[in-house]
């Protein structure tokens, strides 16, 4: 007797092969069978124009504290993401002295932009130090997979203290820094993570940042003990220096034999070489034997703003530069002046602002009393009978200047070059950040916009080939051994979604963060059932809170 | 571009901007692009967040992106290192 069969759906194995007609059999938490499937079950899915897929795995995400209150990472999960890989960014919440909390709260709440009341323990209750605390909090609730990274830089507070954050460290001190990565790769870290980027509170550098290479070498010599990961952020601003630390990584991986990861790779038209110089690079050093795997995420970067904070956005309309980078409340006591509106108003041009500001997106309206948020400006403009500046302004003046736009595609944008390089089969999809900047945009759906824009709207990649790189590629990288396949065997992780809805969203904010923060989403299109481990997790009536997640490795 | 602004461009020595765009930067915020050519011709890209280019702007007296363009190098570096 089966758990679960899924009749008649198009199984898109995972593996790159074509799409065949078929059945998914489930029982005790594994694949039982695949193809023609007898036998009875004790409940059936009709799949009939779905496809049937392996659950999708997110290589780069920040769930860590997510975790604590929310076992499903929602919407991760609507999305088909069955394993998410939190602890990136040299970043996690153990091994964690409880003398450090506060400071590892500051790092997080900077690059996540949580809520305070979000991590000072009223939203959990901190019970653990050591990595393998921290995976039993999280255990029970999970209702997804979680292959979690250790944090360089905890793992340098740990043993440094303040030091971490001041100098390069000494012998005594790799080896203690090794002693304990062995404990968390013991205790089910899928790797180690590290940033020469990222920055704490105080915007003073994180502690991985003062790692010299003999450092990063000696904890690399650990991960290659136990056949892990090292997921690197590297100045990815520069190209020149991303280059350099491509063949850091390199080394790394040849020393020791390991597989390294570096995000994010971005393309934008301001920066055209930056993409092709970095993977000319990485093509040589794959060729050399090592494993140096760019991240290249699928969505594209909107820039976002609101008159309570200046932005360069304006930076091309001197009149509204000037009016932005004024003081706050200057700038809030010009709105009020007739004279000066009409100023930015005329300045906004002859149509009133709308080729400049026409298309931007109103994100976050406070109350939202009218039911604006998610419309265009030119849209709600042309409702209230005004120009685009003179709405955009009253908007503002209305909600003490805090309504955020968007300027949406802005970066990492043109479909016809993003297309080839994520199907290039030397990058790996990821870099969504999941988890992360809550508070700027949604780090939620880039699968489902993989399907959408590069399988049916530019046939960059096929439909199996879209999977299998969320799917067998993600877990092949990352050493999950029986996941990314649908092959009896094989952990029951499964989803079943329409090829031609899949999508994401629109990006919407909703109000659920601990301690009353805002984030932002994307709710899941085209999605209708996720299994993990064999329980239904997900599916079109909502959560199932199906608690079938597992720490990964 | 103001007259400080101009006699600034005049006297500049050294690497200056030789392009200067609008990006979008990873966390959602704007950014700017700038192209540094150094005295061997060499053109190299220097990224500024969207607080470090207000003041840069600021600094150099522009009210435009374009207008950066023949700022000194070391406007940058010090529009980097204010906080």
């Amino acid at each position: 007797m089966y758990d679960y069969v899924i009749r008649n759906g198009f199984i898109v194995d995972g593996s790159g092969l074509p799409a065949f007609k078929g059945d998914v059999a489930i029982a005790n938490g594994r694949i039982a069978a695949v193809g023609g499937v007898k036998g009875p079950a004790r409940q059936t899915l009709d799949a009939t124009g779905r496809v049937v897929a392996p659950g999708f795995i997110d290589p780069h995400t920040h769930f860590d504290a997510q975790l604590l209150w929310d076992g499903e990472a929602r919407p991760a999960l609507a999305h088909g993401v069955t394993t998410v890989v939190p602890g990136n960014c040299s970043l996690s919440l153990a091994p964690l002295k409880a003398v450090h909390r506060e400071a590892l709260s500051g790092m997080f709440r900077q690059i996540e932009e949580l809520p305070k009341e979000s991590l000072d323990g009223s939203a959990f209750t901190w019970t653990w130090e050591h990595f393998d605390g921290y995976l039993d909090a999280i255990r029970e609730r999970l209702s997804l997979n979680v292959a979690p990274l250790v944090g360089h830089s905890v793992i340098r507070l740990w043993v440094m203290g303040e030091a971490a954050q001041q100098r390069a460290s000494t012998p005594d001190e790799q080896r203690a820094m090794q002693a304990l990565l062995r404990q968390c790769l013991e205790a089910g870290a899928v790797g180690l993570s590290s940033s020469y980027v990222d920055v704490d509170a105080n915007l003073h550098p994180v502690p991985s940042r003062f790692a010299h290479s003999d450092e990063l070498d000696a904890l690399a010599a650990v991960l290659g003990e136990y056949g892990r990961v090292l997921q690197v952020v590297p100045e990815f601003y520069n190209t020149d220096i991303t280059i350099a630390r491509v063949d850091q990584l390199a080394e790394l991986s040849l020393r020791h034999n390991i597989t390294t990861t570096f995000s994010p790779l971005f393309d934008s038209a301001n920066t055209p070489q930056n993409v092709p110089r970095v993977m000319a690079r990485v093509r040589e050093q794959f060729a050399r034997g090592a494993r140096v795997w760019p991240q290249v995420q699928t969505r594209p970067i909107d820039i976002s703003f609101c008159f309570d904070m200046p932005s360069l956005f304006f930076a091309g309309n001197p009149s509204w530069f000037n009016f932005m980078r004024m003081p706050r409340d200057a700038r809030a006591a010009a709105l009020e002046d007739p004279a000066q509106r009409a100023r930015l108003i005329a300045a906004a041009g002859a149509d009133g602002g709308s080729a400049w500001l026409g298309g931007l997106v109103i994100r976050l309206v406070p109350g939202d009393n009218e039911g604006i948020e998610g419309r265009t400006l030119g849209e709600v403009a042309a409702t209230r009978g005004h120009g685009c500046a003179e709405a955009m302004i009253e908007l503002s003046r209305e909600h003490d200047l805090k309504v955020h736009f968007l300027a949406a595609n802005r970066g990492h944008e043109n479909a016809e070059r993003i297309g080839p390089l994520l199907a290039d089969p030397l990058v790996h999809i990821g870099a969504s950040d999941g988890g992360a900047h809550i508070c700027s945009f949604s780090t939620y759906g880039d699968t489902g916009y993989l399907f959408s824009k590069f399988v049916r709207e530019t046939h960059a990649l096929t439909l199996e080939q879209a999977v299998k790189k969320i799917t067998l590629d993600t877990a092949t990288i990352w050493g999950l051994r029986d996941r990314g396949l649908l092959h009896a065997g094989y952990a029951a992780d499964v989803v079943v979604f329409d090829p031609e809805t899949i999508d994401r969203g629109p990006e919407r904010p909703v109000h659920d963060v601990p301690g009353g923060g805002m984030r932002y989403v994307r709710d899941s299109v085209g999605v209708d059932a996720v299994f993990v481990n064999g329980a239904l997790a997900y599916d079109r009536d909502g959560y199932k809170s199906a608690h079938s997640g597992a720490v990964v490795v | 571009m103001n007259e400080p602004a101009r006699a600034a461009v005049q006297r500049s020595d050294g690497p200056t901007i030789a392009r200067a765009q609008l990006g979008a930067a990873h966390d959602g915020l704007p950014e700017l692009i700038l192209g540094i050519r150094f005295e061997n011709g060499v053109l190299s890209d220097v990224i500024v967040d969207n607080d470090a280019g207000i003041r840069l702007l600021a600094r150099c007296g522009v009210d435009r992106i374009e207008d950066l363009v023949g700022q000194s190098w070391r406007e940058v570096r010090n529009a980097l290192l204010e906080e």
